[in-house]
């Protein structure tokens, strides 16, 4: 069973179970950056691309061009809305690796919005 | 055909090193974005309805909610909520023990619709009224559990977003007994922020900033008589916060001092029949100085053997210096002897913090790190080992380890002066220890100018998070400051939707809370050392002799003349044949423990503009 998974605190003692909400003014927004955490409490496993190169998170869905991410948040500024990244090519367990998340939606248009973020086939491996 | 297919290993079935995947997949999660219109929340005449939807595990239980449902939040604590539902049967109500819970309230205006996530956390405690079927749950997020999970100070040190300031000599980490909650909470109290989980369950770090306000409520959006302002009390704003950061460690001195001696005119050897100064004597008097070591190798010069001419009452003499008497005596000796000590040192770095209130109590900030080093085994010069006596024949052939002067342990302290020896505690630690002394004062000053607070009641506005920063001007009162508290309360009996807010208005000199802090070490001016001793040759029994000699003069070769010389006096003192060295004595202001206090260099800054008041 894959024990990498998305955690709201660098800890990984929450994981991310329900969806994270944000709320935009239809008028002048303003972003919110919100920060999650990519990784496993089993400090023994490391994740790798399956196919080789860099783990990618892929944002989808209604909302996906309202979103940047990033590996830091100086990094949200130069982040294309709708973009995927790279995160690492290997993430090793225990520490939870840091995404970034900038909302903004300037459509003006009320509604509610999903985006689902999903990472690139990964394999894990025991260190 | 090639004998194997390449493209195999390069499917990604087996890694780079050769393991073999133990899960494959991909991770997700979820994001949902409301766009709403902001006239929502207005609260100018109108009307504005609201749904609470709320769900316990897996069931959705917002129809069966009933009385008031209230969520508060703060600074540094935990998300709270409290509700009452109806539940359907036994197995529901057993359900609701540490179920996941999240309330999303949905607010409806003409024309205008939001939903918001209110609260994720946990039901913490279930009471069941019997006689009205009716459980009320407390809720709380995770705020206490997320720090008491960490398993590595990185991890505790990650939850602050670099808002905190480590110092492992102060507050260290420790692995065999790890306490995380401690370990946080130290680094809480240096922090230039706070912490809190959000409505979303995600944990934040919020820095104590206090810039462009993201919304200013005027007299119209907020209720009347709920704007209240709360100065801080006496306590909370001193005259002044001072920190101190004491770092206890060791000066060591090294000192070096020449020896030079040279022995009798040969006229006295024929005259008074004075001996020879023998060179094991001088060797073992070299030896044998307590504290002293020779350092390298003395110098012990011989006499050339040979016959020489003395003139003795104007008469030549043949003097006879055999090569056996020559070799075993001493004509001149120079060496340089070495000492090193050291001295237990305190140096005190401090920095003051005016905060401006009138009390005239200082609070003050104190730490104390101490360097771990054997200063003892460092003094000491290791001895030579003694034979183990194991071996009758064909002994191994070890390294032998250098011994006296040669075999003193690190670090070597300059020649004739000092050096402060952090040991385990060096410049990176210092700098980490006074940056964490200067945040924890600035975290007191700063938390107490926070007490500053504007707290005010409005329509349902769940759009705020601790941290966020609003203005008011509203009843002469105008002020920026974070929302430091939050508390909604939903009444389903009454309809009622309100919101309070807590804002936090520091007197402050900036839009962020940022110091800078260091701890520079005053430099070493130590000096010791000085001209050589010049050994003499004092002569007892002789006519000359001084019938009370100065004790601390008697230095070098006591001899005496034998009684049959003209120049014999047999009521003089009569000296123990010997080589004696005296050696000077360390001072005291080099020797006792010292204590010194410096000036740290610091600088801090409050993030706040205050409140203004019109009377």
């Amino acid at each position: 069973m894959l024990t990498f998974a998305f955690y709201a605190d660098p800890a990984m003692t929450t994981p991310l179970r329900s969806a994270l909400q944000s709320t935009q003014a239809s008028a002048s927004p303003s972003a919110q950056d919100l920060v999650v955490y990519f990784g496993s409490r089993n400090p023994a496993r490391t994740a790798v691309a399956a196919g080789g190169g860099a783990i990618t998170l892929t944002p989808s869905g209604a909302g996906a061009a309202n979103v940047r991410l990033a590996n830091t948040l100086a990094g949200l500024d130069s982040a294309t809305p709708g973009a995927a990244i790279d995160l690492a090519a290997e993430i090793d367990g225990g520490v939870g690796w840091p995404i970034y998340v900038r909302v903004l939606d300037t459509t003006g248009s009320a509604g509610l919005r999903s985006v689902n973020f999903t990472t690139s086939t990964i394999n894990e491996v025991e260190v | 055909m090639p004998f194997f297919d390449a493209g195999f290993f390069d499917s990604g079935f087996f890694e780079a090193d050769g393991s073999a995947p133990v899960a494959s997949g991909v991770a997700s999660f979820d994001l949902e974005i409301a766009v709403v219109d902001p006239l929502v929340f207005d609260s100018s005449a109108g009307y504005v309805r609201w749904y609470l939807t709320a769900r316990i595990g897996a069931v959705d239980v917002s129809g069966r909610l009933s009385g008031a449902v209230s969520i508060s939040a703060a600074e540094d604590s935990a998300r709270v909520a409290s509700l009452s539902v109806t539940p359907l049967s036994e197995t529901e109500l057993a359900s609701y023990d540490s179920a996941a819970v999240t309330l999303d309230l949905t607010l409806f205006r003409t024309g205008q619709t939001a939903t918001w996530r209110v609260f994720t956390g946990i039901v913490e405690t279930v009471d069941f009224a019997a006689d009205e079927q009716l459980a009320s749950l407390a809720c709380r997020d995770g705020w206490h559990e997320i720090p008491a999970a960490c398993a590595s100070a990185a991890e505790v040190e990650a939850l602050f977003s670099g808002l905190a300031s480590p110092a492992a000599k102060v507050l260290p980490w420790n692995d065999a007994e790890p306490d995380p909650a401690g370990y946080f909470q130290g680094l809480l109290a240096t922090m230039r922020g706070a912490t809190c989980v959000d409505s979303s369950g995600l944990w934040r770090a919020v820095p104590w900033a206090i810039g462009t306000p993201a919304a200013t409520f005027d007299a119209s959006e907020i209720f009347d008589g709920s704007l209240v302002l709360t100065r801080p009390n006496r306590k909370d704003v001193p005259e002044a916060i001072t920190a101190r950061l004491t770092h206890r460690h060791y000066r060591l001195h090294g000192m070096d001092i020449g020896l030079e001696w040279e022995a009798v005119d040969r006229v006295r050897y024929v005259v008074d029949g004075l001996p020879t100064a023998p060179k094991s004597m001088i060797q073992q008097a070299l030896d044998s100085i307590p504290g002293w070591l020779v350092k390298g190798t003395a110098s012990l010069v011989s006499p050339i053997p040979g016959t020489y001419g003395v003139i003795v009452g104007g008469a030549t003499v043949p003097y006879v210096i055999s090569p056996q008497v020559a070799e075993i005596s001493c004509q001149e000796m120079t060496a340089t002897i070495h000492r090193r000590w050291y001295q237990e040192i305190e140096i005190s770095y401090g920095v003051r913090i005016d905060m401006g209130g009138l009390s005239d109590r200082d609070d003050s900030v104190a730490i104390t790190i101490t360097s771990t080093f054997d200063a003892g085994a460092w003094e000491q010069a290791p001895s030579a080992a003694p034979s183990s006596g194991l071996y009758a024949d064909n002994a191994p052939v070890v390294a032998v380890p250098p011994t006296g002067y040669e075999g003193l342990p690190l670090p070597h302290p300059p020649i004739n002066g000092a050096m402060d020896h952090g040991a385990d505690i060096g410049s990176g630690d210092l700098a980490a220890a006074a940056e964490h002394t200067v945040a924890r004062a600035l975290r007191l000053a700063s938390a107490g100018k926070r007490r500053q607070r504007l707290r005010f009641e409005r329509p349902a506005d769940p759009r705020w998070e601790v941290g966020a920063v609003l203005a008011i001007n509203a009843y002469g009162v105008t002020g920026t400051g974070q929302v430091a508290e939050l508390e909604m309360l939903l009444d389903h009996d009454s309809g009622d939707a309100t919101s309070s807010l807590t804002l936090a208005c520091p007197d402050g000199t900036g839009s962020t809370t940022v110091f800078t802090a260091t701890a520079t070490p005053p430099a070493v001016t130590v000096t010791h050392g000085g001209p050589a001793i010049i050994l003499g040759n004092p002569v007892g029994a002789a006519f000359e002799t001084p019938a009370t000699p100065d004790e601390d003069l008697l230095i070098g070769f006591l001899c005496n003349v034998l009684p049959t010389s003209d120049n014999y006096d047999l009521t003089k003192p009569v000296y123990e044949p010997q080589f004696r060295i005296i050696a000077p004595e360390i001072a005291a202001e080099y020797r006792d423990p010292l204590q010194i206090d410096v000036d740290m260099t610091a600088t801090v800054q409050i993030a706040g503009s205050g409140v203004g008041v019109t009377i």
